[in-house]
């Protein structure tokens, strides 16, 4: 063997480490880490201006956890708002690596305050807890309004134009008798009250799974005059992708039978206009008629939730325990689009797994056609002596050895022999 | 110099010549490069079982079924490989080797249930080694291996993956239960790439 064949076989070794040390972050950026997860505990966002908790994520090399934001989210953090000011916020994540395998689990939601974090892992983030109430007509983003005064803006316009054509002294006064009425309605307020709101996951190997749980939760309004309607109580332990669809016919019904009252109140109470109870019914559904369009989206859209939204990928889940979407009919009121709130939203996985240097996972690729298969397959296997006498033995170093010495000792003594009879 | 002492000097210098010569192709085998590479492998008949986790190395030798038993070779030193059963390298079928138990020891499988899952087998054969690595160790009984037949040995089934199957439960007269170990291929090596 020449010098350049000891070359080749020395550098061989060499080339394979480099090359497979340069090759290394080209396949480690394509792989998912070993394992992985993360949690948000809120956000809020109106017309695309939003805040929130942040988000806090985990990974897993398979040789240490390594994590990015705070898993201590504050209220603080919902910042520009004052739909929510007490409650406690969790959002937590973790990983672990076993047998190669990866485990991520996280969990993230909302409660009340007085409620209790509980570590990730266990099921639910948050025990306990007084009942949170988000005045989300409350809600005061820089220049944005939502529904407040702004839902009969307009309205009183609408009566004076109806009742000015014949520019009489009654029709004046009817209009003005209406416009107090109507601006005694004030705010019919939206509000959703919410126990615990949360949601967890975990993703093992490439098996992931993920609930929600929404506790005590109730979307209502307060008409003046009316008082508490309860439009929607969220279920519980929702079905994943569960579509919330408020009885929205009778919320526009409940400020309709608001405004009728209003309005029949104040016609009856008008002295100067001395109108029978038979003249004032028609004038009432005249003026209720005219403002029905503006009431309109209302009826399109007061609420669009989604609870224990899930989303799915190979090897992974995202549960976003609720995902709401309040009057996106605001835009025709205020000029902005809807406001989103955000609760509970963990992820896990996709995980991998811990490389391996040695044996790989995978069989190569197909590459030969199968063979005939035969008519029978053994069902004994009769694999078992009990010693050595019962078969045939080995062809051993020992034997031969053996077999070498009876040879030698053949062809010594034929030597011996042929001395003797030569002498 | 004799006519004889030039002969035994001729003879001294042929042997010194055959050991320097033996010694060097010794060396040669050892460190000659490999020309082979990690490209197709062609399937073949199996040459030689080698189980590192088991510390145990064996000449494979083709057997066939008698009826619905399958013998391994009275060679309780060497394993079988079932010749009905695909080859190594096939990607359909299933690769059936057995060898035999022996109760006093010296079995070519007498230590195949110290294999591990995830620990690697290889199959050599003219054209290379197949690598394959260990998903179980199982002992069934008799009975259940029977009942089991089809999914263990059937050939219309299995990506070619390896079978290794030996007796265990010694009751003083008879082997009452089977080993059997499944294995996934994950490799493969031209011929003399394994030792390079």
């Amino acid at each position: 063997m020449g010098g350049s064949a000891w070359a080749r076989a020395a550098a061989l070794p060499v080339v394979t480490a480099v090359v497979g040390l340069s090759a290394a972050p080209a396949f480690a950026a394509a792989d998912p880490p070993v394992a992985q997860a993360s949690a948000t505990a809120a956000s809020i966002s109106v017309a695309g201006s939003g805040s929130g908790t942040g988000t806090y994520a985990v990974t897993n090399d398979g040789s240490g956890q390594t994590a990015s934001g705070s898993n201590e989210p504050a209220l603080t953090a919902l910042a520009g708002q004052r739909a929510l000011r007490l409650g406690t916020l969790a959002q937590d994540a973790t990983t672990s690596v076993s047998n190669g395998t990866g485990t991520a689990a996280a969990c993230s939601g909302l409660a009340g305050n007085g409620a209790t974090v509980v570590s990730v892992g266990e099921g639910r983030c948050l025990t306990g807890g007084q009942t949170l109430d988000l005045s989300v007509g409350s809600l005061d983003f820089s220049k944005v309004q939502v529904v407040q005064s702004d839902l009969f803006q307009g309205m009183d316009n609408q009566l004076q134009d109806l009742f000015q054509g014949p520019q009489s002294a009654l029709t004046q006064n009817l209009a003005s008798v209406l416009k107090a009425a109507l601006d005694s309605l004030g705010d019919p307020g939206l509000h959703l009250d919410l126990g615990a709101v949360q949601s967890q996951c975990t993703a093992k190997g490439r098996t992931a799974t993920g609930t929600s749980n929404i506790a005590d939760a109730v979307l209502w309004t307060e008409i003046p005059g009316y008082g508490r309607l309860d439009l929607v109580a969220l279920p519980v332990d929702p079905a994943p992708n569960t579509h919330v669809v408020t009885n929205a016919r009778s919320v526009a019904d409940k400020v309709f039978a608001a405004l009728q009252t209003q309005f029949t109140d104040a016609l009856q109470g008008a002295a100067d206009l001395s109108l029978a109870t038979d003249q004032i019914q028609p004038i009432v559904d005249e003026a209720l008629d005219q403002l029905s369009s503006q009431l309109g989206p209302l009826e399109d859209n007061v609420l669009d939730a989604v609870l224990n939204e899930q989303t799915r990928g190979d090897g992974s889940i995202k549960v976003t325990a609720l995902d709401l979407h309040v009057l996106p009919a605001a835009k025709q009121f205020v000029g902005t689009d809807a406001v989103q709130l955000t609760v509970g939203t963990s992820s896990c996985g996709p995980n991998g797994r811990v490389a391996s240097r040695t044996v790989p996972t995978k069989n190569p690729p197909a590459k030969n056609p199968p063979a005939r298969a035969p008519e029978h397959v053994p069902t004994v296997v009769t694999a078992g002596y009990r010693d050595a006498s019962d078969a045939d033995g080995p062809v051993t170093p020992g034997r031969v050895a053996l077999f070498g010495l009876v040879l030698l000792g053949a062809a010594g003594s034929g030597l011996i022999a042929y001395r003797r009879t030569r002498r | 110099m004799s006519e004889q002492s030039r002969t035994g000097a001729a003879a001294n210098g042929v042997w010194t010549t055959l050991v320097v010569l033996a010694l060097a192709l010794a060396v040669a085998g050892v460190a000659w490069p490999s020309n082979g590479d990690d490209a197709d492998v062609p399937p073949g008949a199996p040459l030689m079982l080698r189980m590192p986790g088991a510390h145990t190395k064996a000449k494979v030798v083709p057997i066939e079924l008698e009826g619905t038993s399958l013998d391994p070779p009275r060679n309780y030193t060497e394993v079988g490989w079932w010749r009905g059963s695909a080859k190594p390298g096939a990607d359909h079928g299933q690769t059936v080797i057995t060898g035999h138990t022996v109760h006093t020891g010296g079995g070519s499988m007498n230590r195949l249930d110290r294999l591990q899952p995830q620990q690697e087998v290889d199959v050599v054969t003219r054209l290379g080694t197949f690598q394959y690595q260990v998903d179980s160790v199982d002992v069934l009984s008799r009975d259940r291996l029977a009942a089991q037949a089809r999914r263990l040995f059937g050939q219309g089934r299995g990506d070619g993956r390896l079978v290794l199957v030996t007796c265990t439960d010694w009751n003083g007269h008879d082997y009452e239960s089977n080993i059997v170990v499944l294995a996934h291929r994950y490799g493969a090596l031209a011929r003399h790439a394994k030792n390079a």
